[in-house]
């Protein structure tokens, strides 16, 4: 490998690297404001959080350049090909995480400390968690090459989508009949809005979980059934 | 009522673009034209080549890609015979036309170079010799004289290399007068003139500008349409351009050999990849 092409992948790398790092703090800082009870992040950390959203925006566009750089400069091939690949859609998977981590904090923000949101708190908090978690094990299978994360990320997808279903229908029930006002009904789809977020970042998570597969192994695996990755 | 008509129409033929893109894509027909068994090519005590199995598929460009010295030159040359010009060159192993074995004692070599067609790295023109006579060149050493079957071949030969247009006018024009780009393909049209079955390529574009280099490739992507055609290439980027198949060697041995794009996207062997990579070579 040239010195030019090697430093030109270690800074797509790098990028994506503190993208990650970016993307988990936000999902951190989440997690905290669900747990302490608050729902609104003071005026520092709000700042924070919105500077860090602006700088992963700019990290997407920075890294979209690079990988059009080395691809028609390096023409890389091979592994290093599909590490510039998975680059590029981890920064769009991670780009997404932190729109849709924005997304949550205003929600909650908008609807704090609402009867509706106390209600459903700990069944928020407890889907945020696993949806940050399978974001941080995909992003160490990545950078650790370390197929194994990436398989614990896609069995997991399924199990979110089954706390996302349960939740919905346990709104629908709990509220059949009870919703006589539009503040309590803008409330509860506030509280779905919340929910399918998180659901979507845990589906962000799968797809760098992808990612990570078609760099460290080849394959696109992609639409496939977790089963069948498993037993390959 | 027309509105129900090219509806169904288009449901129709969505329904059998999803089929198409639902059902598995057919199996390629591989058709293999040439193969070599457990070939190796011995210069005295230097053994450049060393037990190379491969197949060479008929309608399909194979790239042979690795380092200097690794053998893939000596091994394409061994492909129509060339080493038996070779002092202390010593063959082993079987080389398959057709299932056929070119080197069997009984097989005429010149017959094999007719069968078996050869570009080098430069362009090989006899640069006195007018355009149509370097094209014919191969049938008058066989003896054919008849001047319209002559005339119909050049043309051909010319046309197929991309070259005919640009030298329709100036037939009896020296082959050393033509651009390097030019000198090339006409040394490729004096190759096919003689309608061999397949095409062997010695770094065809190593001497040639990227602009000529691309009418080269080109021709390449056009003339598998009826070849089966080796390249031997030490540009990367060409080998994952022009082939579908490509063979890596090193030190003499085929260390990985299969689908370009597998080859150049995940390949098995730590050797390919590192080469592939650049970290040695």
């Amino acid at each position: 490998m040239t010195a030019k092409k090697e430093s030109a992948i270690e800074s797509i790398r790098d990028k994506v690297e503190r993208m990650s790092e970016l993307v988990l703090a936000q999902l951190r800082e989440l997690e905290e404001l669900l747990n302490s009870g608050r729902l609104q992040l003071d005026k520092e950390k709000e700042s924070r959080f919105f500077l860090n959203e602006r700088t992963l925006d700019e990290y997407e566009i920075k890294i979209s350049e690079e990988f059009i750089n080395i691809l028609s400069l390096h023409k890389p091939v091979a592994s290093e090909l599909r590490l510039v690949v998975a680059c590029y859609r981890l920064s769009i998977n991670l780009e997404r995480i932190g729109d849709m981590s924005l997304k949550v904090l205003r929600v909650l923000s908008d609807i704090n400390h609402q009867p509706a949101l106390i209600e459903f708190i700990d069944e928020i908090t407890n889907m945020l968690v696993m949806a940050s978690s399978m974001v941080e094990k995909s992003l160490i299978s990545f950078f650790n090459n370390d197929i194994g994360n990436a398989v614990w990320t896609l069995r997991n997808d399924d199990v979110v989508d089954e706390v996302n279903n349960k939740m919905i229908k346990k709104i629908i029930k709990k509220n059949r009949g009870t919703v006589s006002d539009s503040k309590t009904m803008s409330n509860f789809i506030n509280i779905k809005i919340i929910v399918s977020n998180i659901e979507r970042i845990a589906d962000q998570a799968t797809n760098i979980a992808e990612a990570s597969i078609y760099y460290l192994r080849g394959e696109d695996i992609r639409h496939t059934d977790i089963t069948d990755i498993e037993s390959r | 009522m027309m509105l129900e008509t090219a509806t169904d129409t288009g449901k129709e033929r969505f329904k059998t673009r999803e089929m198409s893109l639902i059902g598995q894509a057919p199996a390629k027909e591989l058709d293999v034209r040439m193969e070599t068994r457990d070939l190796s090519v011995r210069y005295g005590q230097v053994k450049a080549v060393k037990s190379v199995s491969v197949p060479v598929y008929n309608k399909m460009v194979t790239a042979l890609i690795g380092p200097s010295g690794c053998g893939k030159t000596t091994f394409l040359r061994a492909l129509n015979r060339m080493h038996d010009l070779t002092r202390g060159a010593v063959i082993t192993g079987k080389v398959l036309l057709d299932g056929n074995d070119i080197y069997h004692p009984k097989v005429n070599p010149v017959t094999i170079r007719r069968r078996i067609g050869m570009v080098f790295q430069k362009p090989t023109p006899f640069p006195t010799m007018s355009i149509f006579n370097n094209v014919v060149a191969g049938l008058r050493l066989v003896g054919i004289k008849d001047k319209k079957f002559l005339n119909e071949v050049c043309e051909k030969a010319l046309t197929s290399a991309a070259l005919f247009d640009e030298v329709k006018d100036r037939l009896s024009s020296p082959g050393g007068s033509l651009s390097g780009g030019q000198q090339q393909r006409l040394s490729i049209a004096r190759a096919l003139a003689i309608e061999p079955e397949v095409l062997l390529m010695d770094e065809p574009t190593s001497s040639l500008d990227p602009q000529s280099s691309a009418r080269i490739e080109d021709l390449i992507h056009e003339l598998k349409e009826n070849y089966a055609i080796v390249i031997v290439t030490h540009n990367l980027q060409q080998a994952g351009r022009v082939s579908d198949y490509t063979g890596f060697f090193y030190l003499g041995e085929l260390i990985e050999f299969g689908e370009t794009e597998k080859i150049f996207t995940n390949p098995v062997n730590r050797k390919t990849e590192e080469y592939l990579t650049g970290k040695f070579g």
